[in-house]
């Protein structure tokens, strides 16, 4: 697949590379099923929107990365499986990476999962009960939290963004929206995403529907 | 029409369709990227699983935009 030549995952992602395969190869082989779940997820989520479950989460990320890493994927973490990351949260003018922990235990990240999908499947319903005409950003807000709640949880050992990121296609999908292409505003994703997991009383997602409702304007 | 598809095309009816009041959708799936809304042809999926991949490298591009960050601070200061 051309066109991720830029593409380093880190050596020490547990995705890095499967079996003897070489890094390149396994990218491209994770790139090539995430683009047909991509493409299956979002007609169907166009054809019977709403009733999205945790499960179903669990299963985008098993389709993606099950003929690379058969024994994680579609895997919640266990309860001694802690995961961290970083994302760039800007605290006045500077912008610092601020390590977030994932949810730690299955039960609690199933929790979080199915909790995110109750909301996400509410504000669809209230959405779509709507007589009016509504605002773009109010379409893409529920698909938003939902893609911030599931990074904030992180519920897999890797591969949790493009997970996610099938989420929010298909979330945007359910409205009637298009699918977004991240690719000209990477670095503000990013600080997007550092607004919304952000750990204190400036936590807010518009800046990321702000993003979203952006590129599709 | 056989059955499966009877109830497809009734479901796709029932679907009650979302107006937004800023925003002119084509019919059908669609991608935005900043600069328009385009139908999703052949590629599309191709092309959003590339965005995809490429957003999860985020750590890795805080690391290096914020290390950037940090040496032009360091030149400056040393100016």
């Amino acid at each position: 697949m051309k066109g991720f030549e830029g593409f380093r995952d880190s050596p020490e992602a547990p995705f890095y590379r499967a079996g003897a395969m070489s890094a390149e190869a396994t990218w491209t082989e994770v790139a090539r099923r995430l683009a047909r779940i991509l493409h299956s997820a979002a007609a169907e989520a166009q054809r019977r929107p709403g009733g999205l479950v945790a499960e179903r989460v669990c299963a985008w990320h098993r389709a993606i990365f099950l003929t690379m890493f058969e024994r994680d994927a579609g895997r919640v973490r266990a309860d001694d499986e802690p995961v961290e990351f970083g994302v760039p949260v800007r605290i006045g003018e500077e912008l610092r990476e601020v390590p977030i922990r994932g949810t730690l235990g299955r039960v609690a990240i199933m929790h979080e999962l199915r909790l995110a999908c109750e909301v996400f499947n509410a504000s669809v319903a209230a959405l779509r009960d709507c007589e009016r005409s509504v605002e773009t950003a109010d379409g893409v807000e529920p698909a938003a939290a939902l893609y911030s709640s599931i990074l904030r949880t992180h519920p897999f050992v890797d591969g949790n963004l493009r997970a996610a990121y099938v989420a929010l296609t298909v979330g945007l999908a359910s409205v009637g929206l298009p699918a977004i292409d991240f690719r000209p505003v990477l670095d503000r994703h990013d600080e997007c995403l550092g607004w919304a997991m952000r750990n204190d009383a400036h936590q807010t997602i518009d800046p990321l529907v702000q993003l979203i409702v952006e590129l599709m304007l | 029409m056989n059955g499966a598809a009877d109830r497809g095309e009734r479901y796709h009816r029932d679907v009650k369709k979302i107006h937004y009041r800023d925003l002119d959708l084509p019919e059908g799936l669609c991608v935005a990227d900043g600069k328009g809304i385009r139908p999703w042809d052949e590629n599309t999926a191709t092309e959003l699983a590339l965005s995809g991949m490429l957003l999860s490298q985020g750590a890795k591009r805080a690391k290096a935009m914020l290390d950037a960050a940090e040496t032009h601070e360091i030149a400056v200061a040393h100016k």
